[in-house]
């Protein structure tokens, strides 16, 4: 790009970026880029009611050499949107607090500032006139000149004389001059400076079509409609200083005054003021000797022999975590386990934290990092700039939402949020939004949203191809807009989510630091900035992330207690041999991380037959071994078939248990400290690097420092580019070993629940779907293969969750049962506790379902177990019998059909005239109301349709190289980001699981097919090495009859 | 008492199909664009396994050979219509049941065998290439059910024994509210002799009396009455020459009479023509035709014939007609008053016949009503056909766009292109057809550019003025060309 150089001479103080939601098309880092590349000194972002892009903003042109200005455009209660600019950190607090205030005193859709609201956060910003949405202009355009005049008093008197600019813009349009001529006298009238600024929507000419686009969405119209609504030009990109002198030739003074005001904005991001809240200690302790003293504390529990290198590690990690002023931070966290522990939530810490022994100590961790020597500084070192990571699992669901719940009491609301999730347009929502904005037909938007069926899979085609095969002819004149819409979209910000566990916590005031909004769920407050940019800031986040498993691990032990069969978990075994058999084979499903088809296929291989080697297990099926390959090698070398090579000798410490194949964080780190004489600090720097996926330059910048250490140093050329090999796979998906200890913990608790206590087990995952990577059906089937009995759902004897009748049964809840209401069902239960149902007629009268739920409740056999009048006479009910009695009409509201019931209770109502259902009907029934079935699989029913598919139980029979046909319902599609476009497909039937990986030109030619249809055939060669057996895909067929199956979790 | 319903089978197809027959052959759809769901399907598509109800990119998925079209709604429209035509010529009371079916009470009619009867209909529909099937019942609700269940190879159903036909056909032929259908689903029943079999009154005390009406539907035993309709009657005078006329005067002659019939049939029924359509089929298969709109609808011979003779006075045709169609639009004649300050012309038809004349001078496209359209590009409108009679359409919404400024511009149609030698990146001196001079001070650029989405337009804007006095100008540059939009006005 031939793009000018100069020095300064301007600033421009007036940028809206897409963070302004659809009022600006591109990224904050675009405009800091761009910026440099012009060579304007500095920039100021004013994003419209927030300052959601200001982190990125700052960190990109910190990196870019440009000061990165900080501002908002705030919406008054008139209409009217009034720029501000930051001058120093008062300001920032007050502009951060003045957003909060609005936007929680608000709607989502609608928080005007008020314009009283200003005065009391006026201090320390400087206030602009606006463009054409500002209160002058607007002012002007009614003709109203006084009231221009007026509120430019109003904003004097608020701001103070030195703290209003009025504001010109020039956009090449016609009427611009007289207006900016009248700007002129106003500002000569009130003796305010003039002020040039571009009133930036997007960094270069391009972005217009996107702000067109996006003035479409936000209007709910199209293109062809939009009329003059759309820009008149594309004159909104940013200038360099010798542009902006010209077009502003008559007024140079408003173009020097953008560099003076810049001179006077003298606040920076990281100069936030962020304090950690203090723990408040007993009298006579400091943080340091508390912090210390309940360490010791609990170590005396953890360890049993408390001295020597447990001594040691604890002194030296209480130590460092004093100089570095972490005490505090430590307890608050302390604090929240003992709260989760009092509460009885479950609760582990995971991540980096678990390699410390004080966490361990604290009881926030759950393995012991001394025992299995973690390394520390993995998670805390000097060189340190940021606060360390302790991430809490706990149970997802109400026990989760407890703990938040406790947080926002504790700091309140100006104190603690959760931190923001920036929703993007992706795929989908970009095909649908761009398809409505460039007018196409709402069929042919479906068709190529359609594309993306099963979540966002990666494509391998062009986008035209792809277009192309949705049915979007080539020559079709918008196919080229529709193009270029679509890679300048996809990515930019849509709105803003809340992340799922991330809390920021705030000594003092919170909405100081960064504006706070409600969430759309009640009684939750979210910041405007997501997880990566609080980092960034300094701001400390303590993630509460839910994890499904831990509410089936928390429910399970209940359920076991309960039932007479209680188990510590602490005390759990970890050399169980039934447990290593059931991993060995694969049976994993439901099991925590090993599930997944991805995991099970390694299995075999690895054979797991020691806990560490499930912490293998959960770290080896991660995109950073896959992507660099060491997972062959690892298996290779494990099954003996070639040697462990510890890549130097120096190295074998620190590879040797993981036969040479750097598989952890930690072990990079310390690669790097043997064989690159890297402090602690240039370990944390070397960690920043790996897991900051936003700078690639970052990461190289580390490389090459490590590269010449160790060339300094000697290693041979071949070690030297094995260890770059290695930390490059691990740039974006590494895994501290203890955060995989931490996993195989839970991947080690709920193997052994699936053996010992299958019944509690299953039970629990049902209670707690959606989760994992199989749908309750496959849940179901699999528990029945290990010989699980299941009972129906009946409103006789279940409860709203599934229960464990003995230890072989279960009986299926009415949770399980799609559109019926809880409150329903409690008010059912409380009746059932008072005296059983007599009848159906009893039941009918006593519940206050509607009917709908009697119908469905019907439908799946649910009432059948109500029991007839004695004098019936007759066999127990079947499910059309009672669908039969659900249509009758009793109004309750009716004496008489009120008496009739009374009398129905003890007289058995004639029988129905109709048929019991059949078995096909059942299961559709089953599927269609509670997404299982107990009965026979429909592969059963459908099997005849392809008589010579092999059954998933038979294909380890088959031999490597044959030709056969698998067929099933299809539970799962998935198409990893590893797999260079290949697409795998499970199959399941009546006898277990089968696997197809489809090749990418098969499945781009079939896209619609595979993942349209619910039962599909495979024709294709079967791969059967190690006892794993896949087919890959020659031919695939739809099934020409078929039934309602489980739902496919589909994933990419 | 018999009655005869008439369907056209696969009517959304039939009609997307009308003129590419031989597309019957491809793996073809029509979609419902409002539902997104396919309705009709061609053989070969429902042998790929397409069905009806999917969407189209189940379809696709199906198979990805499969053409996809949009329903044609017109044609339609006009399929219902000539069903309808036709059937008139049958019974005088008509159903139109559905868009794709009309049914025909036959009471009155000799019809000898009903079966031989029916299938003698079928050759005259398709002598205008349509595909029609037919069902004959004693009762209109029968004789649906009796269309329902033919088939291509057997067009025609006559029910003899109304009890026996009705049991095994499946629920799904008779219209039935969503909500019974679901529960009937539950319950089993996929049959009409199914529903019949359960107790009369016990489906009435459940699903209420729509369900009792389709109870009585399936046992054959409904009776209902049909809502009358006639069919449209088309206001049309037709001749085919044996020869082909070499001057105007045959046809004038021909038109005089025509226009004659169709005034007098139109006061007969007590209407007005609002509309001429004149067609005259050439030699070569095309055909010329021309819509006259009537400023004052009115039956008036002398008004009508007027309008075509002064077209016919600057009609100059290529090729020698080989035939004469006029067809008349009728409406209901209408009085109204003038509102208080609005003028009325004085004479419309007189305004009408002045306006066809410029039409025939100008040519169609140039003669109407320009309207500004709502879009930055500087000048961008529309010919709006004139109105007669109708009051003026709403203006449209008002836009965020500011109220013109400066002096007014009159524009040059079209702009006159122009040389502009450029000093300092700005225009120095102008040179075109009209206006020529040194440019002592100018304006802009202005810059607009917009439709980037499809074509695309820009350009570049400047005022300029010429010295000593010469004027204030707009110059334009677009594509590397200069223009001269307009001069303004001091």
């Amino acid at each position: 790009m031939n793009v000018e150089r100069e020095g300064g001479g301007y600033v421009e103080l007036h940028a809206r970026s897409a963070f302004s939601f659809l009022r600006g098309a591109s990224q904050p880092e675009a405009l800091a880029h761009r910026a440099a590349e012009l060579g304007l000194p500095a920039i100021g972002l004013c994003d419209r009611d927030g300052l959601y892009g200001a982190p990125r903003f700052y960190a990109a042109a910190r990196e870019a050499g440009v000061r990165a200005i900080v501002g908002a455009e705030l919406t008054l209660e008139d209409g009217s949107v009034l720029p501000v600019l930051v001058q120093n950190r008062t300001g920032y607090q007050n502009l951060s607090r003045l957003i909060t205030k609005a936007k929680l005193r608000g709607t989502k859709e609608l928080a005007p500032v008020h314009w009283d609201d200003l005065p009391e956060f006026a201090q320390g910003l400087i206030c602009l006139s606006g463009d054409a949405e500002g209160p002058i202009r607007r002012a002007l355009a009614r003709g109203d000149l006084p009231a221009a005049h007026a509120t430019l008093e109003r904003l004097t008197r608020v701001f103070g004389r030195d703290g209003v600019y009025v504001e010109i813009q020039r956009h090449l349009e016609r009427g611009e001059m007289i207006l900016n001529e009248t700007l002129c006298d106003l500002a000569q009238q009130t003796r305010l400076p003039l002020l040039a600024t571009g009133g930036i929507l997007y960094a270069g000419r391009e972005g217009r079509k996107v702000l067109d686009a996006f003035t479409c969405i936000r209007h709910h119209t199209h293109l062809d409609a939009a009329g003059l609504l759309l820009s008149r030009n594309a004159e909104r990109q940013l200038k360099p200083a010798r542009a902006m002198r010209a077009l502003f030739a008559d007024l140079p003074e408003a173009v020097e005054e953008s560099v003076r005001l810049a001179g006077r904005l003298d606040f920076s991001l990281e100069n936030l003021g962020y304090e950690f809240p203090t723990y408040p200690v007993p009298p006579g302790e400091s943080t340091d000797s508390f912090l210390r003293r309940v360490t010791l504390e609990g170590a005396r529990s953890r360890y049993p022999k408390l001295r020597g290198r447990v001594m040691e590690q604890l002194e030296r990690e209480l130590a460092l975590i004093a100089q570095l002023g972490f005490s505090g931070y430590f307890l608050i966290v302390w604090d929240i386990a003992n709260f989760c522990r009092e509460n009885d939530i479950l609760m582990q810490g995971r991540g980096s934290a678990a390699n410390s022994a004080v966490c361990y100590s604290l009881g926030i961790t759950a393995c012991d990092p001394i025992g299995n020597e973690l390394l520390f500084e993995r998670f805390l070192s000097e060189g340190r700039q940021g606060w360390p990571d302790i991430d809490l699992d706990l149970p997802s669901g109400d026990r989760r939402e407890r703990a938040i719940q406790e947080l926002y009491r504790r700091y309140g609301e100006h104190g603690a949020a959760m931190t923001a999730n920036v929703i993007t347009y992706r795929g989908r929502s970009a095909m649908r939004e761009i398809g409505k904005t460039l007018n196409l037909s709402p069929d042919l938007i479906a068709r190529c949203a359609s594309l993306f069926t099963g979540g966002d899979f990666p494509h391998t085609l062009e986008l035209e191809a792809h277009l192309a095969q949705a049915g979007f002819p080539r020559e079709h004149g918008r196919m080229a807009a529709f193009a270029t819409l679509y890679r300048q979209i996809v990515g930019l910000p849509r709105h803003l989510g809340q992340h799922s566990g991330g809390m920021i916590i705030c000594q003092g005031k919170l909405d100081a630091m960064v504006p706070l909004e409600r969430a759309s769920m009640p009684g939750r407050v979210v910041a405007q900035w997501d997880k990566d940019d609080c980092e960034d800031l300094g701001i400390i986040k303590v993630d509460l992330l839910g994890l499904g498993m831990m509410s089936v691990l928390q429910d399970s032990l209940t359920l076991c207690e309960a039932r007479g069969r209680g188990i510590d978990r602490s005390q759990i075994p970890h050399d169980d041999p039934a447990v290593f058999e059931l991993m060995q084979r694969a049976d994993t499903i439901g099991l925590f991380q090993i599930e997944s088809r991805a995991q099970m296929a390694t299995l075999p291989r690895l054979k797991p037959a020691c806990f560490y080697d499930v912490v293998i297990e959960v770290a080896i099926i991660r995109p950073g071994p896959i992507q660099g390959d060491l997972i062959h090698p690892y298996l290779n070398r494990r099954a003996g078939r070639e040697p462990a090579d510890c890549i130097h000798p120096l190295l074998e410490p620190v590879l040797k248990r993981t036969l040479g194949v750097p598989l952890f964080q930690e072990q990079i780190l310390k690669i790097a400290m043997v064989m690159a004489d890297f402090s602690g600090a240039e370990a944390e720097e070397l960690r920043r690097a790996m897991s900051f996926h936003r700078s690639h330059e970052r990461m190289a910048k580390v490389l090459v420092k490590l590269r010449r250490a160790m060339e300094e140093r000697s290693v041979p050329g071949e070690a030297i580019d094995k260890i770059e090999r290695a930390v490059t796979s691990f740039a974006l998906y590494g895994f501290p070993e203890s955060h995989a200890i931490s996993f195989a913990n839970l991947v080690w608790t709920s193997a052994w629940l699936k053996v010992h206590r299958s019944a509690e087990f299953f039970a629990a995952l049902l209670n707690n779907q959606p989760m994992g990577f199989y749908s309750p059906a496959t849940l179901v089937r699999d528990a029945r293969r290990h010989g699980l009995r299941f009972e129906p759902v009946s409103v006789v004897d279940s409860q709203w969750e599934c229960t464990v009748t003995d230890d072989r049964t279960i009986r299926l809840g009415l949770c399980m049962v799609r559109g019926v209401s809880a409150p329903h069902v409690r008010r059912m239960l409380e009746e059932r506790s008072q005296r059983p149902f007599a009848s159906w007629h009893d039941w009918r009268v006593r519940t206050g379902f509607d009917r709908d739920e009697r119908r469905t409740l019907a439908r799946v056999g649910a009432l059948n177990p109500l029991p007839a009048a004695p004098d019936a006479g007759r066999p127990p009910a079947h499910r059309r019998e009672l669908l039969w009695q659900v249509e009758e009409g009793i109004d309750p509201d009716d004496l008489f059909s009120w008496g009739r019931t009374r009398r129905h209770g003890c007289a058995a109502p004639p029988p129905s005239p109709l048929e019991p259902m059949t078995l096909p009907e059942r299961i559709t029934a089953d599927y269609h109301g509670t997404g299982l079935t107990i009965g026979p699989h429909p592969m059963t029913l459908l099997r005849h349709e392809f008589p010579d598919a092999w059954r998933a139980a038979d294909l380890p029979q088959a031999r490597d190289g044959e030709r056969i046909t698998i067929a099933g319902n299809v539970i799962c599609r998935q198409r990893p980001g590893t797999a260079k476009g290949f697409v795998f497909v499970s199959l399941e039937d009546e006898s277990g699981i089968s696997n197809a990986i489809i090749a990418p030109a098969l499945f781009e030619r079939l896209r619609l097919l595979i993942t349209g249809e619910s039962f599909l055939a495979v024709t294709g060669i079967v791969q059967n090495r190690e006892n794993v057996v896949l087919i890959r895909a020659e031919t695939i067929l739809p099934f020409p009859r078929s039934l309602q199956g489980a739902a496919s979790h589909d994933f990419h | 008492m018999l009655f005869c319903t008439l369907q056209l089978p696969q009517f959304h197809l039939q009609a997307a199909l009308r003129h590419r027959p031989e597309a019957w052959r491809k793996p073809l759809a029509v979609v419902d664009e409002t539902t997104s769901r396919l309705v009709g399907l061609t053989p070969l598509a429902a042998e790929a396994g397409v069905e009806i109800g999917m969407s189209p990119a189940q379809g696709a998925a199906r198979t990805p050979r499969l053409e996809i079209l949009p329903r044609a709604v017109d044609t339609e429209a006009s399929l219902s219509r000539i069903v309808l035509e036709i059937a008139g010529t049958l019974s005088a009371y008509l159903e139109a049941t559905a868009p794709d079916l009309c049914t025909l009470d036959l009471q009155g009619l000799t019809l000898g065998d009903p079966e031989a009867w029916a299938k003698n209909l079928l050759p005259r529909f398709e002598a205008v290439q349509l595909r029609i099937r037919a069902g004959v019942a004693q009762t209109p609700d029968l004789s649906l059910l009796a269309v329902h269940s033919t088939t291509p190879r057997e067009p025609v159903c006559v029910v003899r024994h109304s009890r026996a036909f009705l049991a095994p056909l499946p629920l799904t032929a008779v219209a039935c509210p969503e909500t019974i259908r679901t529960v009937l689903h539950d319950w089993g029943i996929t049959t009409l002799g199914g529903l019949t079999r359960l107790d009369k009154d016990e489906i009435a005390t459940r699903l209420g009396p729509e369900a009792l009406r389709l109870w009585e539907q399936a046992a054959g035993c409904s009776r209902r009455v049909l809502r009358l309709v006639r069919p449209v009657e088309r206001f049309e005078e037709t001749f085919d020459f044996d020869y082909e006329p070499d001057t105007a005067q045959p046809l004038l002659f021909l038109l005089r009479r025509f226009v004659d019939q169709l005034t007098a049939r139109l006061e007969g029924v007590g209407l007005v023509a609002e509309a001429l359509l004149l067609t005259l089929p050439l030699c070569d298969g095309s055909a010329y035709q021309r819509r006259f709109s009537i400023p004052s609808p009115t039956a008036n011979p002398e008004v009508l014939f007027r309008i075509l003779d002064t077209h016919f006075e600057s009609l100059r045709l290529e090729l020698a007609p080989v035939g004469l169609r006029l067809q008349a639009f009728p409406t209901r004649p209408h009085a109204q008053q003038e509102r208080l300050f609005e003028k009325a012309l004085r004479d419309p038809h007189r305004f009408a016949e002045t306006v066809a004349r410029l039409m025939a001078l100008a040519g169609n496209e140039n003669v109407g009503t320009p309207r500004l359209l709502p879009t930055h590009q500087p000048d961008a409108s529309v010919l709006e056909p004139p109105r007669f009679g109708e009051p003026p359409p709403a203006p449209p919404p008002p836009q965020e766009e500011e109220e013109p400024v400066g002096l007014p511009l009159r524009r040059f149609r079209p702009p006159l292109p122009a040389k502009v030698e450029l000093r300092e990146a700005r225009p120095g001196h102008l040179a075109c057809q009209a206006v020529r001079g040194t440019i002592v001070d100018t304006l802009g650029p202005y810059r607009l550019s917009g439709q980037w989405w499809e074509e695309g337009w820009s350009t570049e804007e400047w005022d300029v003025e010429l010295e000593g006095g010469g004027g204030l100008y707009r110059l334009s540059r677009s594509g590397g060309q200069w223009q001269v939009e307009g001069c303004y006005e001091r």
